[in-house]
């Protein structure tokens, strides 16, 4: 609908209706697309396919490989250079930037018919993306310039990674000038819009920054202050851990039909609880790590000391987790101690699960690390009775980056679970009577 | 560079205040002078960028379509003539649609549009003030002559003033002189645009305080090594600059901070360009 | 809705508003007078006695004048009526509203910027003339340094607006020739 809205002056709806329909007769390729105005100076846009995908930071395949929703069929694609310095991941199809009449999210027939964009919207949102643009190409021209600074730094000393640099120093240079590089290609695409659609519909593909960063500030926002939030009320936090400044998102679930993410903190129950839990992990970086899942129960009644103890439900270990693949493969980790599932006893209140994810030193595989002359009683670090997770954590030199937490109490399922799993006769608890005198 | 030495020469007999050097050998010294970057300010804003003409289009247009109803019905009352006159001119709307209230479609902006100015006896005076504003053109006819002499010239801008003096080499600068006995920065520059430009400039001297120092070296030899001067800031707001007589003002001209740019000598601009403003 | 309700409601603006138009040939005090007893253009209101309705036609007999303009009156302070419906966009367009508004935070930052360097060059150019001149000759920084006692703000320093006045420049100016005081 070009410049339908803006110029008629006396906005009747009846009119405009009629307006609308008139235009719409222009066939499809008839309506330029909003890339064919932008600025043709660009300064990516006379570079080659390979520069502008060496700075975007991907392959000049996935420039060239998305399928472009302006070709009408058997016409001339209205692809230009400027579309092409967006890879197919930020260019989604289902966004055609043509100002169109009846837009596509209003699923609602009657509001998609009646429908009317503001007048003045469709000029200012082109001059919008002038700006924008070259804002973004001057970025990406600045990250040529580094990229080109830090590979003679690696040229110098020939090698093909950072980390491979033998001097400290330069090392160091060129590890800041790549953080510099990360933050101007974030800054680059933050206000592209089709960024911005791409992810508000779950679209996003993590190997770009820019999605790694608003995924982030996403999890911040909300689910971690509500995970923390949870860990300290529920007193997990210092019950278990004593302290936690999580930097990665662990999601769970139980399998199952009705399967799903929770929230931390739920009662759930003991029979859904009974199967092996799935993992998510995100970290918002493009780096391989190895992580340690170890899930305790700090409310096991301990009558010797009048206290509670914690028990140990699972350890699992040594999953590798790639920058953009969350899942955990439980089969290509180590099951250090298997899952047992919780089946609190009658009359011992609500049980808490807390599920802690710790990061492994430096990528490796999972071993105890003395620390000093400090003697580690090996025999009691995987005791699952009598289990001291601030001990375990010291002893493997783990590093807490995560938590979770659900909670059970004994309910109708309990006594199958322990029947199915063989855990033996449960006890009751009772109040007993104890006498003053 | 030789561009202020004339100036130099002329006052050479005058007292002038100078650095003491603190060998007794023959003066070889810099000379102190006072100089004043006059500037006409801006009398327009800015022309506006095509992202900013559709930014506050579009913002008007939003105003527009979410301002209230007019109220008719209160400023032409039920049964008047005027009321009778308002709703004849007033467009055609479907009144079956039921988004239709009170002449206005509720989904989009009204234009209000007034019945005419109903006239008895049309005077001259009335008509003075009836008559429709239009508004002056932003460009004058000093920008169509492209005339550097001129003060309505690029009216957006700030002009500042260059003059060109009657020496050995002829070259553009700001407006220097030699700081006589008893005199001071601002009361110095001051006499020096009266005696260059005439009596009939209103200037205001923004501040006694330099705003700019510029220290040339004299190639040739002479009394001084090289002058350094200091200029102040002033504004200029109606009147004209007249070169005078006596000043030895051969040229003089009215500039942006882009043009002083071609005009002035290399090394100068250098050093002048910080203290100017980019509007 | 009685009378007393309505205009308790609306009695700051309402007070504006009938004192400013309706009723400009009478005498109306801008001083509030009690509700329950004021006078407007020869009529006695009298709280209690005059119950208005609002959104019903007022055609048929039994509403005074005064009723009816009263309640044209208040009629114009209420949204009632006159609001336009809902201004709902699309995600699409609530998109493009908002990389708009992101393109004109750009453009407002890069102006700040380029202002915030061109003022930071300038006052360094001062301060490198300011320490010269103390070099050069201290007697001049001296006066140089010297705040005047009353600051002069010249009244012909105009903003600059969006066209040019009638005369953009005032040539024919003349110094004041002032008869010597003394």
């Amino acid at each position: 609908m070009p410049r339908l809205p803006g110029f008629v002056s006396q906005a009747s709806r009846a009119s405009l209706r009629a307006a609308s329909t008139a235009t719409s007769s222009i066939p499809h390729s008839a309506s330029p697309s909003f890339a064919d105005e932008l600025d043709p100076k660009s300064i990516l846009a006379d570079k080659d396919l390979s520069t502008i995908a060496r700075a975007i930071g991907c392959s000049a395949d996935d420039l060239t490989a998305f399928p472009n929703p302006t070709v009408p069929a058997g016409g001339e694609p209205l692809i230009t250079a400027r579309q092409l310095t967006m890879p197919a991941a930020m260019r989604p199809p289902f966004l055609d930037w043509r100002v169109q009449m009846k837009p596509a999210s209003l699923k609602s027939k009657k509001f998609r018919n009646t429908y009317l964009s503001p007048i003045g919207l469709d000029g200012a949102f082109r001059e919008a993306l002038e700006i924008l643009g070259k804002d973004r190409d001057t970025k990406y021209v600045q990250v040529l310039k580094l990229q080109s600074k830090v590979d003679a730094i690696k040229a110098q000393f020939g090698v093909l990674e950072t980390n491979e640099i033998t001097d400290i120093k330069a090392r160091s240079e060129a590890y800041l000038i790549e953080v510099k590089i990360e933050k101007l290609r974030i800054l680059a695409e933050l206000s592209n819009p089709e960024v911005i659609a791409q992810f508000e519909r779950g679209r996003a593909d993590m190997q770009f920054p820019v999605y790694r960063y608003l995924a982030r500030k996403k999890w911040e926002q909300i689910p971690r202050a509500q995970l923390v939030d949870r860990l300290e009320n529920m007193h997990v936090i210092p019950d278990t851990m004593p302290y936690i400044k999580p930097t990665v998102d662990l999601r769970v679930r139980f399998p199952g039909p009705t399967a799903y993410w929770f929230d931390p903190g739920r009662i759930l129950s003991t029979a859904v609880t009974a199967q092996v839990p799935e993992f998510q992990i995100n970290t918002f970086e493009d780096k391989t790590s190895r992580y340690t899942i170890v899930i305790v129960d700090p409310d096991t009644p301990d009558f010797a000391n009048d206290s509670y103890k914690s028990t140990l439900h699972y350890i699992l270990s040594d999953i590798e987790i790639h920058g953009n693949k969350p899942d955990v493969d439980t089969e290509a980790s180590t099951v250090v101690v298997p899952y047992l599932p919780p089946h609190p006893e009658k009359n011992s209140g609500i049980h808490r699960y807390a599920v802690w994810l710790f990061e492994q030193p430096d990528g490796e595989r999972l071993a105890i690390r003395q620390r000093g002359s400090k003697e580690i009683d090996n025999s009691k670090l995987l005791d699952r009775d009598e289990f001291d997770i601030r001990l375990f954590r010291s002893a493997y030199g783990l590093k807490a980056v995560g938590a979770h937490l659900w909670r059970n109490k004994y309910d109708s399922q309990t006594e199958a679970v322990r029947e199915k799993f063989g855990l033996g006769q449960g006890t009751v608890w009772s109040r007993a009577r104890i006498q003053h005198y | 560079m030789f561009f202020l030495r004339r100036s130099l020469a002329t006052s050479a007999t005058a007292d002038a205040l100078a650095i003491e050097s603190d060998s007794g050998s023959p003066a070889k010294e810099f000379k102190i002078m006072s100089g004043v970057i006059l500037s006409r300010p801006p009398i327009i804003t800015p022309e506006q960028t095509a992202f900013s003409k559709a930014y506050y289009h579009y913002q008007s247009e939003l105003y527009k379509r979410m301002s209230w109803t007019f109220p008719y019905w209160f400023y032409y009352p039920k049964g008047t003539l005027a009321e009778n006159e308002y709703t004849r001119v007033q467009p055609k709307l479907n009144e079956k649609d039921p988004d239709v209230l009170f002449n206005r479609d509720r989904n989009s902006k009204q234009d209000v549009v007034f019945p005419p100015r109903s006239v008895q006896r049309e005077t001259e005076e009335s008509a003075r003030i009836y008559a429709k504003i239009v508004p002056n053109p932003r460009t004058t006819i000093a920008d169509e002559e492209n005339n550097i002499r001129s003060l309505e010239r690029k009216l957006d801008r700030t002009l500042y003033l260059i003059v060109k003096r009657d020496g050995e080499s002829l070259e553009w600068s700001f407006p220097a002189t030699t700081i006589e006995s008893g005199e001071n920065l601002e009361s110095s520059s001051t006499r020096m645009l009266a005696q260059y430009g005439g009596e009939d400039m209103n200037i205001f001297l923004v501040s006694g305080t330099p705003a700019l120092y510029y220290k040339d070296v004299y190639e040739s030899d002479g009394k001084y090594e090289g002058a350094k001067i200091f200029y102040l800031k002033s504004r200029i707001f109606n009147g004209l600059f007249k070169p005078q007589k006596e000043s030895g003002i051969v040229d003089y001209a009215w500039l942006t901070k882009e043009e002083l740019s071609s005009y002035l000598d290399k090394q100068y601009w250098r050093k002048v360009a910080g203290a100017l403003s980019k509007q | 809705m009685s009378l007393h309700q309505l205009s308790s409601m609306f009695w700051r603006r309402s007070q504006t508003i009938i004192s400013r138009t309706a009723f400009q040939s009478a005498a109306v005090s801008r001083i509030p007078q009690p509700l329950h007893n004021f006078e407007v253009s020869g009529v006695k209101f009298t709280h209690g006695s005059l119950e208005v309705t609002r959104g019903k036609r007022t055609k048929s007999g039994g509403s005074s004048p005064q009723k009816i303009r009263l309640v044209n009156m208040l009629s114009l302070i209420g949204r009632v009526r006159k609001a336009p419906y809902r201004l709902k966009l699309s995600y699409e367009d609530l998109l493009r509203h908002r990389t708009i508004h992101r393109a004109w935070q750009l453009v407002k930052r890069q102006e700040r910027e380029s202002r915030n360097t061109e003022l930071m060059t300038q006052y360094q150019k001062i301060q490198v003339a300011c320490d010269e001149l103390e070099k050069a000759s201290p007697e001049l920084f001296a006066q140089a340094m010297d705040k005047p006692k009353s600051l002069r703000f010249p009244p012909e320093y105009r903003i600059p607006t969006e066209t040019p006045p009638n005369v953009s420049w005032d040539s024919s100016w003349k110094k004041a020739t002032l008869p010597q005081v003394k």
